[in-house]
């Protein structure tokens, strides 16, 4: 029989790594140096996964001057980013990223020692996509 | 027949006062109704909680991260304190149900900070931490589900996580190059060295009775694996297997000497050593060979007479029964895999049948030399 403190100590103890996750995830976030990594649909035909958007980084437009010594480091990011959208938006968002060649899809990673690279957000055309599907479907809607 | 007509069957027969019969009633109506209020109660909470849900998740989208995340933090302290409270009160039943809970809430929490946050999935690794996380709460369990869920999922993340390593890979080629099964023997092995390790006074624990139920799954999956598909055969091996042998034979008497230091029995050392044995073998003749069809024929034996034996010497009936009746099902697949044709397996059946009598005349033998006997026959 345990006693009761290490019971308690026990008990808590999953709770308190999964704030000390969240906080460190959160920090890392929020104050970790900013690196754009521009992203195309990792298969045209089908972005969309579930509720996630594929998305692959495109190398050649990515500015690689934001990285230290000037180069590229692939071999740090995946081949394959997955991105979670509401799905009331994710279909819209995918058609929009699917025909439109002026939209530009950009990752925006936070990076520090600790955490190496965290998504931040994704960016369409330099604005967060929220912003941008907000300002673009709502000029398409007066267009109409 | 219901209670009322058992209760005047048994007045009549005079196993009952009238007195007594009606108290009987009584108390079983009282629990009855009781029954009635916890089902209401219990289908009320059910509706509540499927209506909250079905209302969370239609505004999934429109609740904020910092609002998602709070509300799963409060629902681990809740369940938590609950836990906490069944332990005091000593409400074993409801503290088992919720400790189970906490664990797949831990599960839910981790699957929705890792999509707050965008974290790309790598496999099993989501359940690594899970497992990872969950390790304080098992010996917090009187009961074993938690530890039965908890094993096999620590187990295969980790070796799944493991698997994306090259070293781990040059590993797995290595241990299972020419042996049969060799990497599922290393990970028993492993399993087999910690339950021999454990201390006496932690044998009574939950955790500890899910990992022998989980040995006796694994030491069953690799011998019906080794019994049916035989290892794969690479004529052009040079080495056979020797390397990985070396290195079981010493993880085998490692085990022998836990086992002897313990003070405790040589069973899993000995099942052990059978499937380490006839894997070595399996591995030398080409599979499906008639002689590897004696060969796993007679390993499923030999590993079911080592469960008979230690049965017998615990003094486990259902256990021998169990054993018993898995040998006569390996011999009766045994004769139509040699004979084939129905006549030739009913002289292979009455051939049997001599050899189990004199299997038995032998077993009463040594039944009659072994101390347990002895002691029962002086009681006696």
């Amino acid at each position: 029989m345990l006693k009761k403190y290490t019971y308690l100590i026990c008990l808590i103890m999953p709770i308190i790594i999964l704030l000390g996750w969240t906080f460190s995830l959160s920090s890392a976030q929020k104050d970790g140096t900013e690196i754009v990594l521009v992203v195309k649909g990792y298969d045209p035909r089908d972005l969309l996964s579930g509720h996630y958007l594929l998305l692959t980084p495109d190398w050649q437009a990515t500015d690689c001057g934001q990285f230290a010594e000037g180069q590229c480091p692939k071999q740090d990011f995946l081949k394959i980013y997955k991105y979670y959208i509401p799905e009331e938006k994710a279909e819209l968002l995918e058609q929009i990223l699917q025909n439109s060649k002026e939209v530009t899809a950009a990752l925006v990673f936070a990076t520090n020692k600790r955490e190496g690279y965290v998504i931040r957000d994704l960016r369409l055309n330099n604005m967060p996509w929220q912003q941008w599907l907000e300002a673009n479907h709502h000029e398409q809607n007066r267009k109409k | 027949m219901n209670l009322e007509k058992k209760l005047a069957d048994w007045q009549k027969q005079k196993f009952l006062t009238p007195k007594a019969a009606e108290k009987i009633l009584s108390y079983e109506r009282h629990k009855k109704a009781n029954e009635f209020s916890y089902i209401m109660l219990g289908l009320g909470s059910f509706f509540i909680g499927v209506g909250l849900i079905a209302l969370i998740a239609a505004n999934w989208e429109n609740i904020s991260a910092g609002i998602k995340l709070g509300s799963a933090g409060l629902l681990l302290v809740l369940c938590a304190c609950g836990i906490y409270i069944c332990h005091l009160k000593g409400k074993t039943l409801l503290q088992e149900i919720l400790l189970l809970l906490y664990a797949l809430l831990i599960l839910a929490t981790i699957g929705l900070v890792a999509q707050i946050f965008q974290l790309q999935p790598e496999g099993l690794k989501a359940f690594v931490f899970w497992s990872l996380l969950c390790i304080p709460l098992l010996p917090l369990s009187s009961a074993q589900p938690l530890s039965w869920v908890w094993i096999p999922t620590f187990l295969i993340s980790v070796c799944e996580q493991l698997g994306r390593q090259t070293w781990y890979q040059s590993w797995q080629n290595y241990i299972s190059d020419n042996f049969a099964a060799g990497e599922g023997l290393f990970v028993l092995f492993l399993l087999t060295l910690i339950y021999a390790a454990i201390p006496q006074r932690l044998k009574g624990q939950a955790w500890y009775k899910s990992l022998q139920t989980w040995l006796i799954i694994g030491i069953s999956m690799i011998a019906i694996y080794l019994d049916v598909f035989q290892g794969y055969y690479d004529a052009a091996a040079e080495e056979a297997g020797l390397s990985s042998a070396g290195i079981f034979a010493l993880m085998l008497i490692a085990l022998a000497a836990i086992n002897h230091w313990q003070k405790q029995s040589q069973q899993t050392a000995l099942l052990m050593a059978v499937l380490l044995l006839f894997s070595f073998l399996l591995q030398q003749n080409e599979r499906y060979s008639l002689i590897n069809e004696l060969l796993s024929f007679i390993m499923t034996l030999s590993l079911l007479a080592v469960v008979l034996f230690y049965a017998y010497r615990l003094a486990k009936p259902r256990l021998i029964n169990l054993a018993a009746g898995l040998i006569a099902l390996r011999v009766l697949l045994g004769y139509f895999e040699l004979f084939g044709t129905l006549s030739l397996t009913g002289w292979g059946f009455i051939l049997s049948g001599f050899a189990i009598f004199i299997s038995w005349g032998i077993w009463k033998k040594i039944a009659s030399l072994s101390p347990i006997d002895k002691e029962e026959k002086t009681n006696a």
